[in-house]
């Protein structure tokens, strides 16, 4: 080989590397968790920057504010009741030369004054539920076989209850909590409403773990919980936890005639219905004082027969007291229990294998309520709903037939009882093509078709209640689902977008404290594709959409980009 | 973080090419060092016989070459978007003498252009980005020939540049261009070998190889990068996209350059 060709080969050696490919192609890009609405901006959190983006769609340049958050964020979700944000982060165990970094949760404030509060946690917890005021918070491992490799031992029937109403120490990790096992892990956790605590009752998270539930006073942790078994699991019964429903009680005293005392407790019950179990489980709280006035509870387990697998189960007030609608679609029967007394009042047939109760209340002409439901069958195929007076089926047994049809079986059911209608998807729920509006009172039924496959589907429960989706990838469709203005309803209106429509999500009114300026639009936040994670939103105003005054927020997230992370 | 850059090996294999292919087959000539012969000590010319080239030490007037342009950044931001902290820009050069007072002395006019383009995958997002700089420059450079082949000199040059920045790939990247003004001063040492002439001809050139090296601080004007994109929409009225301020870039910093080429 001659010197001159060898010197170019060596020298064009190098040009083998000098590709643009990606050397660390095998890991992920931005690294996002879910999208976050505040009530008037958008959170993302990115994991491998442990850093959260807050945008403001009002703000014309959209450029974020970065919070830095902890290391390894597992979770961040809307705090209830509050225009905040509440990050779980795993922190790092650390190694023999790094210091342990440790697991915290961080609530970021909407208002960009309000400087983020970072409690330190004791585990490395990787659930979060939450009460519906937002009032309680509460941490625990969702499964124990998650990857706690990092964590070492660990109990996972340990967790930690928040209360903010109480003034926490940032410094110390906030307290835990173990719970009793029973064999399981939890699963799902469930608050009492706010009655419960409007009747003077403590409020409770009754938490879900595989054939048995526990309850827990989250105002005062350093009550024994208790821990009640459904069925005893060498007895072969498995009750998925998820598909577990539970319903709240009234509070009542013992005797009402009387006051609370300690000889006069209130009483709570709550019903848990196990979808392969053929009796609902009536737990009945006594919440009772002492002698010096401390709160003293105790727990009775009933079963309810239904003598069916039941389905659906509504709790509703008759003259006589609460009752318990139970549906079973395997019988093909309505069952009416008096949960006071646990006896089965009626049995009636439905013409349906109804799986599905929607209660309401009907004004009768003499100012009265009757309860009424409607029944669907979102399981078997069936073509038509059923309504059903409850309180003449209690006393006379006989159910109402009313065929009301349907162009094609039903796949879901989103009832909208403050806005007196309920919204029956035909078709897949992923993917439906058409859906048929029920006025509940007026037993009115509205069918709307659409052309197209309706995707990403989207209900908006408040006012204006609409429905949102996507037909032809680009098209964003909406549907107002009660008449607010005549000639109004169930109008079909559509906004085209350049990009494919991949999540709808609206916004709550913004907090607007200048009352001079009440015209900030209410913004809806439409996902578009964004394989690197680097922010693709369009936003809109909310109540009157239009293509012209939207704007699209793409790349955001590289907002001061050269500004982090410098080598 | 993994920069790649690519231009130097292309341009160091081209100088390869220009190399003789072997020693033996250079062309002798007279080393600086060495006793300058007579002329007339030449034996005279053979009619049958090819004109050999001839050495010389005369004045090369005009170069033409390959330059390196190496800037140690001082800025944060103009690191992480070089991807390192020293990028090396190549390019070509044009020199000319245009004033000569004396044997010793002259000014010479210098018309660069250099470039550099360079990748990096961040750690944090794993996404490529791509910074490609061109600065077109003239220089104005005062010499003195300290020896026949060494020469120092002082230079001022000034002249206007343009980066342009891509983040990510495809048809989601999201790009921005920015132009900037440059000036710089700096001193060196340039280094020549003899002129070589290929023929006897009053017109033949004097050939020689020159090269300078360089060091001194160039004043940039920083920028402030907005990068845009145009997501993936073929409507020819698209909803507007607002552009996304990544941060200020400072381009200040001392420089190493390095010259090599062809003189006559």
């Amino acid at each position: 080989m001659r010197p001159r060709f060898l010197v170019l080969s060596l020298l064009l050696v190098p040009h083998a590397g000098c590709d643009s490919s990606n050397p660390r192609f095998w890991q992920p890009k931005n690294d996002l968790l879910p999208m976050v609405a505040l009530d008037d901006r958008i959170a993302y959190v990115e994991k491998n920057s442990h850093t959260a983006y807050l945008l403001d769609p009002a703000d014309a340049s959209f450029k974020p504010r970065f919070v830095t958050v902890g290391k390894a964020p597992i979770a961040a979700v809307k705090r209830n009741g509050s225009n905040q944000m509440l990050v779980v982060s795993n922190g790092d165990s650390g190694s023999a030369g790094v210091a342990p970094i440790q697991p915290q949760l961080q609530i970021i404030d909407a208002n960009p004054n309000v400087v983020p509060a970072v409690y330190a946690l004791a585990g490395r917890f990787d659930g979060l539920a939450q009460s519906v005021d937002g009032r309680f918070v509460v941490l625990y491992h969702t499964s124990s076989t998650q990857d706690a490799s990092d964590t070492g031992l660990y109990n996972p029937n340990e967790m930690t209850i928040i209360d903010f109403t109480q003034s926490l120490d940032p410094k110390a990790p906030l307290p835990t909590k173990s719970i009793r096992s029973l064999g399981g892990v939890p699963a799902r956790i469930e608050f009492s409403p706010p009655s419960v605590a409007q009747a003077g009752v403590p409020s409770l998270a009754v938490v879900l773990s595989q054939n048995y539930v526990t309850i827990m006073d989250v105002e005062n942790t350093e009550r024994t919980e208790i821990s009640v078994p459904l069925c005893a699991q060498s007895a072969g019964c498995a009750y998925d936890p998820d598909t577990i429903q539970i319903l709240f009680g009234s509070v009542d005293l013992l005797d009402p005639k009387s006051p609370f005392g300690p000889t006069n407790p209130k009483i709570l019950n709550i019903y848990v219905r196990a979808e392969t179990s053929k009796d609902i489980f009536q737990i009945a709280l006594s919440i009772g004082t002492d002698a010096v006035g401390t709160i003293d509870f105790n727990a009775s387990l009933s079963l309810l027969s239904v003598g069916a697998n039941p389905a659906g189960m509504a709790l509703y007030v008759s003259n006589d007291g609460p009752r318990l609608a139970v549906l079973a679609p395997t019988s093909q029967s309505l069952v009416i229990i008096n949960p006071s007394t646990s006896q089965t009042l009626r049995i009636a047939a439905t013409s349906i294998p109804a799986n599905v109760i929607v209660p309401f209340t009907v004004a009768n002409s003499d100012g009265t309520q009757r309860n009424e439901a409607m029944l669907v069958d979102t399981l078997y195929g069936s073509t038509s709903v059923l309504f059903a007076d409850l309180g003449v089926v209690e006393t006379s047994g006989g159910l109402e037939i009313k065929d009301s049809p349907l162009r094609a079986a039903a796949g879901d059911v989103w009832p909208l009882l403050d806005q007196g209608i309920a919204v029956l998807v035909l078709g897949k729920p992923t993917a439906i093509s058409s859906f048929t509006v029920v006025e509940l009172s007026t037993r009115r039924i509205v069918d709307i078709t659409a052309s197209s496959t309706f995707a990403r589907r989207y209900l908006e429960a408040r006012p204006p209640s609409r429905l949102w989706g996507v037909t032809d990838g680009t098209k964003l469709t909406y549907v107002n689902l009660v008449a607010r203005k005549a000639g109004t309803t169930f109008a079909p209106s559509f906004v085209w977008l350049d990009q494919e429509i991949t999540s709808i999500q609206a916004l709550d009114p913004p907090l607007d404290a200048n009352p001079t300026n009440p015209q900030k639009p209410r913004y809806l936040v439409v996902g578009h594709n964004d394989p690197d994670g680097i922010g693709n939103l369009t936003f809109l105003d909310a109540d009157t959409p239009d293509r012209s005054t939207a704007r699209t927020a793409y790349g955001f997230l590289f907002s001061n980009y050269l500004d982090r992370g410098q080598p | 973080m993994k920069t790649t850059i690519c231009a130097a090996p292309t341009l160091l294999a081209a100088v390869a090419l220009l190399l003789p292919s072997s020693p033996a087959s250079a062309q002798p000539y007279d080393w600086p060092y060495a006793t300058r012969k007579s002329p007339q000590a030449r034996p005279a010319p053979q009619p049958t016989q090819t004109e050999g080239p001839v050495a010389s030490w005369e004045p090369l007037r005009f170069q033409v070459g390959l330059e390196t342009r190496t800037i140690w950044l001082l800025d944060d931001a103009a690191k992480r978007l070089a991807g390192n902290h020293a990028p090396t820009n190549v390019g070509l050069s044009l020199q000319a003498d245009v004033l000569r007072p004396n044997d010793k002395l002259a000014a010479r006019l210098d018309l660069g252009w250099v470039t550099t383009s360079s990748s990096t995958f961040q750690d944090t997002t794993n996404l490529e980005e791509r910074l490609e700089t061109n600065v077109i420059s003239l220089g104005l450079s005062a010499r003195y020939d300290l020896l026949r082949w060494l020469t120092p000199y002082a230079r001022l040059a000034g002249g206007v540049g343009w980066d342009k920045v891509t983040v990510g790939s495809g048809a989601s990247s999201l790009h921005d261009r920015q132009v900037f003004g440059q000036g710089s001063a700096g001193a060196g040492i340039s280094l020549r070998s003899p002129g070589l002439r290929f023929w006897q001809s009053p017109s033949a050139p004097t050939v020689g190889v020159m090269g300078q090296i360089e060091g001194g601080y160039a004043l940039a004007s920083g920028s402030d990068f907005s990068l845009k994109s145009s997501p993936g929409t073929s409507t020819t009225n698209p909803i507007p996209t607002s552009p996304v301020a990544i941060g200020h870039v400072g381009r200040s910093a001392p420089y190493l350059r390095i010259a090599l080429g062809i003189a006559f």
